[in-house]
């Protein structure tokens, strides 16, 4: 036995690397072949103990009122800004976001990662300027996922905000 | 001993200094928070050069007796036998085998809290560089392991370990660096399956709590999918598996895990119960149930499952003699998962119990009627009897059968002179009267007097058990 424990364990750690691997593969097809849109968001700022500072997205009045089911379909309304029409068990159109819980309807992503000192700074900046101005962010969906590409205030990236003011 | 005596003086040398220092440090609160946040570090470093200089002791001395038979000061014989007395224990070394998992751990957790910091200065590419540097070097570490120090416990355990916390930390920046969807429980799970392979490889039993962990945070964040419960028992079942096959090599790492194993089953019972929409009390009796019939093993593995086996029985016996607990009505749409779980946990706890029928009467018989409890909640659950009058016919039952279970743990432990038998039954009676008391509208006068008459017999029949045992031990002196 002993002698088959070092070609399992290159295996283990092949898949060990694989894993987190592809998900930056998938990430990076997404954004390359992906349809982009933009979501209205009210950002906050938590932690995740693991995964450090983010801001957390609330997506508002994106939804529609019945919200049981798997897929949501997109529509994209007159300013420009994505919407969820519809949502279904089974997906509708080429155009749809796969929720993360089968019974409910929910954003797979509701967190934009940033520098723990910039995150609460996002918070505050958001609050003081949102009226008005539009805080969105841009995505790129392929086959139901969803990959976050950008934090904007008014067309201008969150952290290029902040940086101007410090 | 001398190393005991030793550790014992640098401590003393430790406290000393504080005492002398006392007026010196309430002058000057600085200087006080700083000895205090050295003092632990001054502890953790002489242990460590503790665990340093016995091994190099143990070294010293072979090498000793060597020059001695070279000298021709002794015969082979006798350097043989000396070098066996003084072969050093191969890592049976407690001390430090825990410093270096609590070493990794630490370093691990280092590494995540400093990488959680998320360096938007830094370009994407060079944080995951960044980010796979942990798992590579720990992976790097594990082939040295098994290639090198596959006999060293301590280098087994710190690396497992130091890779669970590379997984983690992997897993976790990837998604913070491409903003990637993910829940918690997926997440958790994802690391804990990944690290789980290292617990087999390198024999080691530290990442064991944490995937134990990693399955339980997963399976508890989703209980709306009955499926998961039988995917959590699946994955239990791995854990369970390391410790089957180790279960002849007992040492105090197996039974560290057999404990956090046992521990870690009844929370997946109470998970599995709650998935299922089940009577959680007749799970958790089930499992407890379950823990008392095991009997198949060595000495030291067994007192996990007979303490907590036994503690959990009799709680779990004792909230059944509440009227509320069979008057509530349960979900109507139970599903049959539960009722199979339960009935499997009592037919294995059956298989089990008829093997110490004959070895051990009190543990049958007390087995024996925590079953036929389990059986009277199963009825009540399958049946819907949770009216009148059969909730209170069940309420009844279930104060005679903990009425018998103190009584039976009394007359045993009094007729073989068992102390701790004896008082379990005389927790137990108590419990029952004086939970019994409380549901009255008793008198406080009343409920004083019954409070000191239980008291008393307490002491008065562990006093009279020390007084026969000490007339037994005289007797047998002359």
């Amino acid at each position: 036995m002993k002698k088959f424990l070092l070609p399992i364990l290159i295996v283990v750690i092949l898949i060990q690397l694989f894993i987190p691997a592809n998900m930056i593969y998938q990430k990076y097809d997404i954004i390359k072949t992906g349809q982009e849109f933009k979501f209205r968001v009210n950002p906050i700022d938590p932690y995740d103990a693991f995964r450090g500072r983010y801001v957390s997205l609330n997506y508002g009045e994106t939804f529609p009122m019945d919200r049981n089911g798997k897929h949501g379909s997109i529509v994209v309304g007159k300013d420009g800004f994505a919407k969820i029409d519809k949502i279904s068990d089974e997906p509708i159109g080429d155009i749809y976001v796969r929720s993360t819980r089968n019974d409910y309807f929910k954003m797979p992503i509701d967190r934009y990662y940033m520098d723990e000192k910039m995150a609460p700074q996002a918070e505050t900046l958001i609050r003081e300027q949102v009226t008005g101005k539009d805080t969105y962010i841009t995505v790129r969906i392929k086959n139901g996922t969803l990959v976050i590409t950008g934090l904007y205030i008014d067309g201008m990236p969150i952290e290029d905000i902040i940086k101007s003011k410090l | 001993m001398v190393h005991t005596l030793f550790l014992y003086k640098n401590f003393n040398i430790l406290g000393n200094y504080f005492k002398t220092h006392k007026n010196y440090d309430k002058i000057n609160s600085n200087y006080f928070l700083i000895t205090r946040m050295v003092f632990p570090i001054n502890i953790i470093i002489l242990i460590i050069k503790q665990g340093v200089s016995i091994m190099k002791k143990d070294k010293w001395i072979q090498q000793e007796i060597d020059k001695w038979k070279n000298e021709s000061l002794i015969s082979d014989d006798v350097a043989i036998t000396l070098k066996e007395r003084y072969t050093p224990k191969k890592n049976t070394n407690y001390l430090i085998i825990l410093f270096s998992v609590i070493g990794a751990l630490l370093i691990g957790t280092g590494i995540i809290l400093i990488f959680a910091k998320n360096w938007y200065e830094l370009p994407k590419l060079m944080r995951v560089v960044i980010a796979f540097l942990p798992l590579i070097i720990s992976q790097c570490l594990s082939v040295f392991t098994l290639k090198c120090k596959q006999n060293s416990i301590a280098w087994r355990e710190a690396v497992a370990i130091l890779v669970t916390a590379s997984v983690f930390t992997v897993i976790a920046l990837v998604g913070q660096i491409f903003h990637l969807p993910g829940n918690y429980g997926t997440y958790v799970l994802t690391c804990g399956l990944l690290s789980l392979p290292m617990i087999f490889i390198l024999d080691a039993a530290s990442p064991l709590l944490v995937y134990y962990w990693t399955i339980l945070n997963w399976a508890a964040l989703d209980t709306n999918n009955p499926v998961n419960a039988f995917i959590l028992l699946g994955l239990f079942a791995m854990g369970v598996l390391f410790l089957v096959l180790k279960r002849k090599q007992v040492d105090g790492r197996l039974v560290y895990m057999t404990w956090i194993t046992v521990i870690a089953g009844f929370v997946a019972t109470l998970i599995m119960g709650i998935i299922f929409e089940y009577s959680l009390l007749l799970m958790v009796l089930c499992y407890f149930v379950l823990l008392l019939s095991v009997n198949n093993l060595s000495e030291k593995l067994l007192p996990p499952f007979k303490i907590i086996g036994t503690i959990g029985t009799l709680i779990t016996l004792s909230i059944l003699t509440y009227r509320d607990v069979w008057s509530h009505a349960l979900n109507d749409s139970l599903g049959i998962g539960g009722s199979i779980m339960a009935g499997c946990l009592l037919l294995i706890t059956l298989f089990f119990a008829i093997k110490i029928w004959k070895t051990d009467k009190l543990k049958f018989s007390f087995i024996l009627i925590s079953v036929f409890v389990c059986i009277l909640r199963y009825i009540w659950a399958a049946a819907h009897l949770s009216i009148w009058p059969y909730e209170f016919i069940f309420m009844m039952i279930s104060n005679v059968v903990l009425l018998a279970v103190g009584i039976g743990f009394i007359v045993h432990g009094t007729k073989n002179m068992n102390l701790i038998t004896t008082n379990i039954g005389m927790a137990t009676t108590c419990v029952l009267i004086l939970m019994r008391f409380f549901d009255s509208n008793m008198d406080f006068l009343w409920r004083g007097v019954v409070f000191l008459i239980l008291g008393t017999a307490f002491l008065l029949v562990n006093l009279r058990f020390l007084r026969i045992k000490k007339l037994y031990k005289q007797e047998a002196e002359r």
